[in-house]
């Protein structure tokens, strides 16, 4: 993975928001980011449970088993309201992070030449 | 969305039956996945082999995956352990809280049965800690030797005489410094009104003796010593007072006894070796003299070298000289002290006193406190049974109890911070000055740590048996009906009994102490001082040499000094003398020797007191034959003495003394006549052993320092006024000291008496309450305990006279067996402080009998109410609460 460390931090805010929809599974975590995020970001199945555990142990999330549609056992995670605080405040500094580096790469003028004493 | 968690309850539990497998836990939830997604590919066409591997792939590194999740896992099972523990500490606190909270009346009791003992303690605590445990501010302290002569025949601890002082030095090889000091006063002027100050006159190596540097410039030299040179190292007291601090203060001048001498050096603050000085000066070279004792001699112990060792050192240095010269040397002896013994000895049995005491309050607090957390047991009951039936464990149980117990050390520990304070405050305003260092005391970090660790311990120990006791309950004690006690059961239970003979025990003790030093104070009181102290006023002037250095210079200041004096208005009578009763400023010591008419050897030793005419009148001394010191005993006229009626006795046994002729030396022999025997006079304290003495003529013996004695019916302040500007009249530069009406001087003779009795009361009230409220309790609770076997009793037909009667007649052997313990615990232990009583038996027979009797009537009151209250039960009333 070339760009790991990003990722990570990035991981924890994608799982937040993800759950913000409302208590999941892992799997519909995987098959909601696939769906909404396509292509853009490959993520490997099994980097999301670490992830989820350490999220379950900063108390942003909560667990417990439940019943699938399908009448299946499957592991549910649900947003905590600390994890919708954390959400909130990650979200607006991804906001101001991206608009910043969207005004850097945006750029029309060049450096100010430094003004000469002549 | 079925299934998912609705809030933190749920949560919990699930985690309670299933979290302890976390790994189980992760494997089923990767296993779910993985099926998940191969279904998702099946239904795009592949075959379920194809599937299953390509969902694992998609997995990653699956081991990995493992491993992270467990780890994650494992610190947040930590993390939930952690907040389960401390939960569990502020859910027992808060219980703890509560129940004491729904207490009030029982929390109150307890929190101050427990907060006086450690109070007391600990402020106690607080002053021995700063008097005795802090190191003394002389980095040499550990070698610092005091050394004494002592003196023939007994005599006690003497001060030096000057020409053995240098053959010490010469010869001990212990010492790698030797001082010696001078310690008077002297007069300064040009700083303001002319003022007595501490001044002592020491040797050079002082400052290296005791390690201390001067905080400015130097300690004079050994050559500023030989040469008697005009120069003065100041106190920083006077540093401070006279020249406000002033860093340029060497080789300003100060004039001391009307000579300048050049400042050279100022010490810190608490710079004091073997007394306090406002001013050091250069004591002058060492005289011959071996018979004149006035010098204090401290000295550095050479590294290595021990106490033990210099002392039989000084013992063979001490023989060789009586051997040497027997006239003087022969009979005295040596005694080498450690600074810290000296500094701070006389101090130790003082405080050990206090601290015992409050110890004593402190032990029958916490055996009280003991007691009410027994008696509360039966409140408790059904609330533990209870929850043991509900699975707490005994071990659960108890660690509630005991932190209960914390809280309630915790508001004690509190409570007795401020009680240590106000008693520290107390002490301080009322001590009469007699203990060293009481200026470092304070309620510090030492004293607090104290206080809290005292409470926590005593709140422990106390709770502890209640706490075993209660956790002994089984669940099923519930159902076998707790609360009805079976009758007599626990109201005689001997752990409560054992605590409250104990506890009156300790207070007889205490009180058996006090009433001991109220009888010393009595008999004091009692004392016939044998010289008049009411109307009566003093003071104390000081002459320089330098200004009256002539017989005659000094006769007509104090001639001139006695009617400038009488002319006041209001003052009757005046006289003066080198030393009056109870004087505290270091007067001419006991040094005259009266021989036999024909000059055979000395037979007696005895304080010579210089007197003016007038002396007897204005002090109210009887005469009890012949006549007093009058105007007739000029420096022409024969020398005339006036013997104490006890010295006359003794010196002339059978014989009439009046008219005799003795021998007198001051300087040199000089024949006199005995003109008149006066009453014995207490003039060192109503309590001390007294030297018979006489009295000469202060017109016949030149003495420069003089105490005046004034009879007025006038307020202390009106005359002093009055005092102040007579003298200035005289001699402007001449400062008046020592002013006080010779009331005041008794009663400061008598303060230490009277705040060592006023504390132990104190602490023997307390004791004794704090025994009969113990009784009181104990009584109430097994009257309540036992209401309806009373009560069956009254409805049977009982006599109500006749419970009472049984309860107070308990409460009654409670208090005999208490009262017995105290007194044969009295007898052992009263001897420790007979030193400090004064015409008191430590085993005086009288007050042992009126402590025990008072005692037993406060037990008998005490027991009474519980009793009174039994009596009253109404039988139905009981019954039907059954």
């Amino acid at each position: 993975m070339a760009d790991r460390r990003f990722l990570m931090g990035t991981l924890d805010v994608l799982l937040l928001k993800t759950l913000s929809w409302g208590p999941m599974h892992g799997f519909a975590i995987a098959l909601w980011l696939e769906q909404t995020a396509g292509q853009a970001l490959q993520i490997e199945d099994g980097s999301l449970y670490p992830a989820l555990h350490r999220l379950e142990r900063k108390g942003w999330v909560t667990s417990s088993w439940g019943t699938t549609e399908n009448n299946r056992r499957a592991k549910y995670y649900e947003l905590t309201p600390a994890g919708e605080r954390r959400l909130a405040q990650e979200t607006s500094e991804w906001a101001r992070f991206a608009e910043a580096v969207g005004t850097v790469l945006g750029a029309t003028r060049g450096p100010v030449p430094a003004a000469a004493g002549s | 969305m079925n299934g998912a968690g609705e809030g933190e309850p749920r949560w919990r539990r699930y985690l309670r039956f299933h979290g302890r497998d976390a790994a189980a836990d992760t494997e089923a939830e990767l296993a779910f996945h993985i099926a998940e997604r191969a279904r998702l590919y099946e239904a795009r066409g592949m075959t379920p082999e194809e599937a299953h591997r390509t969902a694992v792939d998609r997995m990653g590194d699956l081991d990995l995956v493992r491993r992270e999740c467990a780890r994650e896992d494992r610190s947040a099972e930590a993390r939930r352990q952690r907040r389960e523990r401390a939960s569990t500490l502020t859910q027992d606190l808060r219980i703890g809280w509560r129940s004491l909270a729904r207490r009030p009346g029982f929390a109150t009791i307890a929190v101050l049965t427990l907060a006086l003992g450690v109070g007391a303690t600990a402020g106690i605590f607080g002053i021995v800690d700063a008097v005795l445990l802090r190191p003394l501010p002389y980095p040499t302290e550990d070698r610092v030797a005091v050394v004494w002569e002592l003196g023939p025949e007994d005599a006690g601890r003497w001060t030096a005489a000057p020409g053995k002082i240098a053959d010490w030095r010469r010869q001990a090889g212990s010492f790698a410094a030797l001082a010696h000091l001078w310690p008077s006063s002297v007069t300064l002027t040009g700083t303001g009104e002319p003022e007595r100050i501490p001044g002592v006159y020491a040797s050079s190596e002082l400052a290296t003796v005791f390690g201390v540097s001067p905080l400015l410039g130097r300690w004079f030299s050994a050559e500023e010593v030989e040469g008697e040179s005009r120069v003065a190292v100041l106190g920083h007291d006077l540093w401070v007072r006279a020249f406000a601090g002033d860093g340029e203060v060497l080789g300003r001048g100060i004039v001391v006894d009307g000579t300048r001498h050049d400042i050279v050096g100022v010490m810190p603050a608490d710079f004091a070796p073997l007394g306090d000085a406002d001013v050091w000066l250069p004591v002058g070279p060492l005289a011959d003299a071996r018979g004149a004792h006035y010098l204090r001699v401290a000295g550095l112990l050479e590294a290595g070298v021990t106490f033990e060792a210099a002392q039989g050192e000084m013992e063979l240095i001490v023989e060789r000289g009586a051997a040497a010269y027997p006239d003087t040397d022969a009979g005295y002896g040596i005694e080498i002290v450690p600074l810290r013994e000296e500094e701070l000895g006389d101090a130790r049995p003082v405080l050990r006193l206090w601290l015992g005491a409050v110890v004593f309050v402190l032990l029958i607090g916490a055996a009280n406190l003991a007691n009410l957390l027994l008696a509360r047991i039966s409140t408790r009951m059904p609330e533990i049974a209870l929850r043991r039936s509900l699975g707490a464990s005994r071990l659960r149980v108890v660690r509630q109890l005991l932190t209960e117990n914390l809280v309630l050390a915790a508001v004690a520990g509190v409570v007795a911070i401020g009680l240590a304070l106000a008693l520290q405050r107390v002490i301080l305003s009322l001590q009469p000055g007699t203990l060293p260092r009481l200026d470092d005391v304070a309620v510090d970090g030492r004293v607090v740590l104290v206080a809290m660790g005292l409470a926590v311990a005593g709140a422990l120990v106390a709770g502890l048996l209640p706490a075993l006791r209660l956790s002994r309950l089984s669940g099923s004690a519930l159902v076998d009906g707790i609360g009805r006690r079976t009758a007599g059961g626990i109201g005689r239970d001997r752990l409560m009994t054992g605590l409250i003979v104990g506890e009156i025990g300790i207070a007889v003790v205490l009180t058996v102490g006090a009433a001991l030093f109220i009888q010393t104070l009595r008999e004091l009181n009692a004392v016939d001082p044998g010289f008049a102290t009411e109307g009566r006023v003093a003071f104390r002037v000081s002459l320089p040499q330098s200004r009256y250095g002539t017989d005659e210079q000094v006769w007509s200041f104090y001639r001139d000094l006695r009617e400038e004096l009488q002319s006041i208005p209001g003052v009757d009578a005046v006289a003066a003398s080198n030393g009056i009763p109870l004087e505290a400023v270091p007067w001419f010591q006991a040094s005259g020797i009266v021989a036999g008419p024909d000059g055979e050897p000395p037979s007696m030793s005895a304080p010579f007191r210089i007197v003016t005419p007038g002396y007897f009148d204005a002090l109210g001394i009887s005469i009890l034959e012949g006549r007093p010191i009058d105007e007739s005993d000029r420096a022409e006229a024969p020398m005339a003495v006036v013997v104490e009626r006890r010295l006359a006795e003794s010196f002339f046994p059978g014989g009439d003394a009046l008219g005799e002729r003795v021998r007198i030396s001051y300087g040199d022999l000089i024949d006199a006549r005995v003109v008149g025997i006066a009453a014995d006079v207490r003039q060192y304290g109503l309590g001390s052993a007294e030297t018979p003495g006489l009295y000469v003529a202060s017109n016949q013996v030149r003495w420069s320092s003089h105490t005046f004695v004034l009879r007025t019916s006038q307020p202390l302040d009106v005359v002093a006024s009055a005092i102040r500007e007579r003298v200035d009249r005289l001699d402007a530069d001449l400062p008046v000291y020592g002013l006080a009406t010779i009331e005041d001087r008794l009663a400061t003779s008598l303060g230490e008496q009277r705040f060592r009795m006023t504390l132990l009361s104190t602490f023997a009230g307390l004791a004794l309450l704090l025994g009969v409220v113990g009784v009181y309790g104990v009584l109430s609770y097994a009257v309540t305990q036992r209401s309806r076997e009373i009560g069956i009793r009254l409805a049977l037909g009982a006599n109500p006279g006749r419970v009472v009667g049984s309860i107070v007649r308990w409460g009654a052997l409670l208090g005999a067996a208490g009262i017995a313990i105290g007194l044969a615990a009295s007898y052992g232990m009263t001897t420790l402080v007979e030193d400090l009583l004064f015409e008191v038996g430590a085993r005086d027979p009288v007050i042992f009998i009126v402590v025990g009797v008072s005692t037993a009537l406060a037990v008998v009151a005490a027991s009474w109410l519980p009793a009174r209250r039994a009596a009253l039960v109404d039988p139905t009333e009981t019954l039907r609460r059954e």
